[in-house]
């Protein structure tokens, strides 16, 4: 075989060996997406910029500008309270600055994202601390297992209180690790965001999604249309998954959660915080399509329990009773309008708190 | 790491490339690496299980050859009982368990064996029949046994054919790693061209169909008898195209690198009866049965006359049917087509008179409707997860009525568009078998014409090939 084509080969080969390394390595990956996702040229990705549920299906007529995200203003306060959250994308890609926090100093925060990842914080006991825990109804079944919560923060400087005992089943093990290192669980995924995740693509998916629209009515596998098709919801939120706003939800599964919240409410009150917030996000459907007879009530059912300890911001009236568009129609979140009821809701509880004499 | 998959894409390219740019002298152990990765991309550990079996048949060939009289076959049963033994184990043990179980209930009895709980090999019937026929052939004298280890080893993981199929002979196979293969470029185009229609066999008409057939099945209970039928129609197209696209897939990838492996269908809905059935689908299973399970029994039962001839038959298609699935419902699947073709053979004289009394025509067209037909009765066992499931499906067909409900999952058009094509892929075989492009423009337009459709038409919805769970 002639030399030139050896090398064209060669150098095929190598391309395609860097272009699988590359979408093996997570960290690496993480950064070429945050800098692709922001690149508004042919070779930028558009995953997001139209809403993440657009970003699934490309199905045009959903191909929405997003404003940005947080876009609300300052509020003038007085500001002693630390407030510390552990939270989701409701929250740490809307808050754009502590100073939408009424009261609130310091503001820091951890994400469920990562179940092996501790953090560590010193509070001071001399000063306002309070701390909310956000979490978006389709996963707050998760908040049953303590660990979970205990997992992502722990207080360290009140020596006294035992560090909980971390389940730490899912950290890996050197052969895990090898093997991830070989054989990544999320390749496809990558593969699929470096080989054709361009904005330059796009009108060819959306082409595929029309097509598989308009002739054969379906669309991607992990998402669902609103019977008004004017929303697009996460399927899992909305079919009869074990996250959906109408999966049946018996009360013993209630009450877990709900004990469980509380042993959470007591642990960290006697770690040191002075009150703890708990914020629940209702899915899109359980608001826009509760289907009175399906909608499994968890959110109320928690909420409202007369055995519930923790403190909550009832985001699941509000949003029941305003007339603004609280969420996006091609994304699995509120619009601003929605996020500036939920911090308004907030501030209350934290206005209420800073008056309180500690 | 499946065939219609990006990292199957991006490790295609890579081993590809880099095939033809080593030295010839490497590229065994090329693509043996490349063979090991592609198997470890499933369930790593399992490698160790392919490594031990691998170990045995090539001590086995060995010893084989150079012994006689009664130790050679000595040797071929420790190779024989250790390939079906792992078989048995992962594939087999919780049926038996279970059977066990049921038994142990009718006595009042516990059965104290615990099931067990892994997954099962990937592509473990496949490269253990490879293997036993390498040691059968060796045992036989048709093959000499493979000294070199890598070789050997590369025989039975070349990644095109391993997990799936086809499976191949080492008089087909062993020699074409030591020959140096040259870059063809009609060969090469031929491969891509062949993975790229069998991309498209999978993606577009499989994968569509079994959007139908699934939905059927899984809510079979409250679905119409009109429904179950026109699933059980489809499901024969979806396993058809899902079977030969990975096959042709596999044969088109090794065909890239200069290596022929054996055709795996060849157009079975033309088949007239159930005998030519089975020489045009899955070839290399039915061949291997044939040779090495078949033909000696026959030999054993020559006795017996035709009825030997019988038995031969219906043992062959119950193992057949049981190499399919741990299950009741492949061994009845299985023992189905060993009485159509006991019937056929038993009547093969009183068929031939009928021939002569109905214009061909008719008796051709109607042969080939009921040939399917069967398939497709057939079929409803193997695509059922029980034996009750599948009667209870059958009772609903047989009871079906024209003005059923209709549940399909797929609309109207979707349904049209996939007759549509299952015509298309009909028509493609009776007239087009294979397809001769002149010209590099004509060849890279029909690349570019297949590829497309099988974006913007292909469902990917991750479904694995039907065949990889046997």
């Amino acid at each position: 075989m002639k030399s030139i084509y050896k090398l064209s080969l060669a150098l095929v080969a190598l391309l395609f060996i860097m272009i699988y390394c590359i979408s093996s390595s997570e960290p690496l990956m993480k950064v070429i997406a945050q800098y692709r996702y922001q690149l508004k040229s042919p070779f930028g990705s558009d995953k997001y910029t139209y809403g993440d549920l657009y970003g699934l299906t490309y199905l045009p007529q959903f191909k929405m500008k997003q404003s940005p995200n947080g876009d609300i203003g300052a509020i003038k306060s007085n500001r002693d309270i630390n407030l510390y959250a552990v939270v989701d994308s409701h929250i740490f890609s809307f808050v754009k600055s502590d100073s939408v926090f009424y009261g609130v100093k310091k503001y820091w925060f951890g994400t469920w994202n990562d179940y092996a990842k501790h953090e560590y914080i010193t509070i001071n006991n001399k000063q306002k601390n309070i701390l909310m825990l956000e979490i978006v109804e389709h996963n707050v079944r998760l908040m049953a297992d303590t660990n979970y919560v205990y997992n992502k923060l722990t207080a360290v400087n009140k020596p006294q209180i035992a560090k909980p005992q971390f389940n730490n089943g899912n950290a890996s093990s050197y052969a895990d690790r090898i093997k991830n290192a070989f054989f990544d669980k999320k390749i496809n995924e990558n593969l699929e965001f470096t080989l054709f995740g361009y904005n330059f693509l796009a009108p060819l998916k959306e082409l595929k999604a029309s097509i598989n629209y308009n002739l054969f009515n379906r669309i991607d596998k992990d998402v669902m249309l609103s019977t008004n098709k004017q929303y697009l919801y996460l399927k899992s939120t909305a079919d009869t998954a074990y996250e959906s706003s109408y999966y049946p939800t018996p009360q013993y599964k209630i009450n877990n959660i709900v004990t469980s919240l509380n042993h959470v409410y007591d642990h960290y009150k006697a770690i040191g915080f002075d009150e703890v917030y708990f914020i629940m996000i209702p899915n899109p459907t359980t608001i826009l399509e509760p289907r009175k007879d399906r909608y499994n009530y968890l959110i109320p059912r928690i909420q409202y329990s007369p055995d519930l300890k923790m403190k909550y911001i009832d985001l699941y009236d509000v949003y029941k009773k305003t007339t603004l568009q609280v969420y996006k129609k091609s994304d699995t979140h509120y619009t601003n309008a929605g996020y500036k009821l939920l911090i308004q809701e907030l501030n209350k509880k934290l206005k209420a708190e800073q008056e309180t004499q500690k | 790491m499946v065939f219609n998959s990006l990292p199957f894409l991006v490790f295609f390219i890579v081993i590809t490339s880099l095939y033809y740019i080593i030295p010839s002298k490497f590229r065994w152990q090329l693509l043996l690496i490349a063979s090991c990765y592609f198997y470890m991309a499933f369930v790593p550990k399992y490698i160790l299980i392919l490594g031990f079996t691998i170990a045995i048949d090539y001590a086995a060939g060995l010893l084989i050859e150079k012994a006689t009289g009664p130790k050679r076959r000595f040797y071929l049963i420790i190779s024989l009982c250790s390939n079906i033994g792992i078989l048995a184990f992962f594939k087999y043990f919780n049926f038996i368990n279970f059977n066990i179980t049921e038994i142990f209930q009718q006595f009042n009895y516990r059965n104290p064996i615990p099931y067990l709980k892994f997954l099962l090999p990937i592509g473990l019937s496949f490269h253990t029949f490879q293997a036993m026929s390498y040691t059968l052939e060796v045992y036989r004298g048709n093959q000499k046994a493979e000294k070199h280890f890598g070789i050997y080893a590369l025989y039975v993981m070349f990644y095109p054919q391993l997990v799936a199929g086809p499976i191949e002979r080492p008089q087909n196979l062993l020699h074409q790693f030591r020959e140096e293969h040259f870059f063809n470029t009609e060969e090469v185009k031929a491969g891509l061209l062949q993975m790229a229609q069998g991309l498209f066999k999978k993606v577009v008409i499989a994968d569509r169909i079994s959007i139908l057939v699934d939905h059927a099945y899984a809510d079979y209970k409250t679905q119409s008898g009109l429904s179950l039928g026109i699933a059980a129609l489809f499901y024969a197209f979806q396993i058809y195209c899902d079977f030969s696209g990975y096959s042709d897939m596999a044969i088109g990838a090794a065909r890239v690198m200069g290596f022929k492996l054996m055709t795996n269908f060849n157009a079975p809905f033309q088949s007239k009866n159930i005998t030519e059935f089975w020489r045009r689908w899955h070839i290399s299973l039915s061949t291997w049965f044939n040779d090495y399970l078949f033909a000696p029994l026959v030999l054993a039962k020559r006795d017996w006359g035709k009825y030997g001839v019988v038995f031969a038959l219906m043992i062959t298609f119950l193992i057949s049917g049981l190499w399919h699935g741990a299950g009741w419902n492949f061994i009845i699947f299985g023992g189905l087509h060993g009485l159509a073709i006991s019937y056929e053979f038993l009547t093969k004289k009183f068929r031939k008179k009928m021939l002569k009394a109905t214009p061909q025509l008719l008796y051709n067209n109607l042969s080939v409707v009921l040939t399917f037909l069967f398939a497709c009765f057939s079929w409803v066992f193997f695509r059922s997860v029980s034996t009750a499931q599948a009667f209870e499906i059958i009772s609903k067909i047989f009871h079906l009525s024209l003005s059923d409900h209709l549940n399909l999952k797929l609309n109207g058009i979707e349904i049209g568009f996939s007759l549509l094509l299952i015509a298309l892929l009909l028509l493609k075989e009776k007239i087009l078998p294979v397809i001769q492009v002149r010209g590099n423009f004509a060849y890279f337009t029909l690349m570019f014409l297949i590829l497309f459709s099988c974006y913007l038409f292909g469902v990917f919805n991750n479904k694995q090939f039907i065949y990889f769970q046997f």
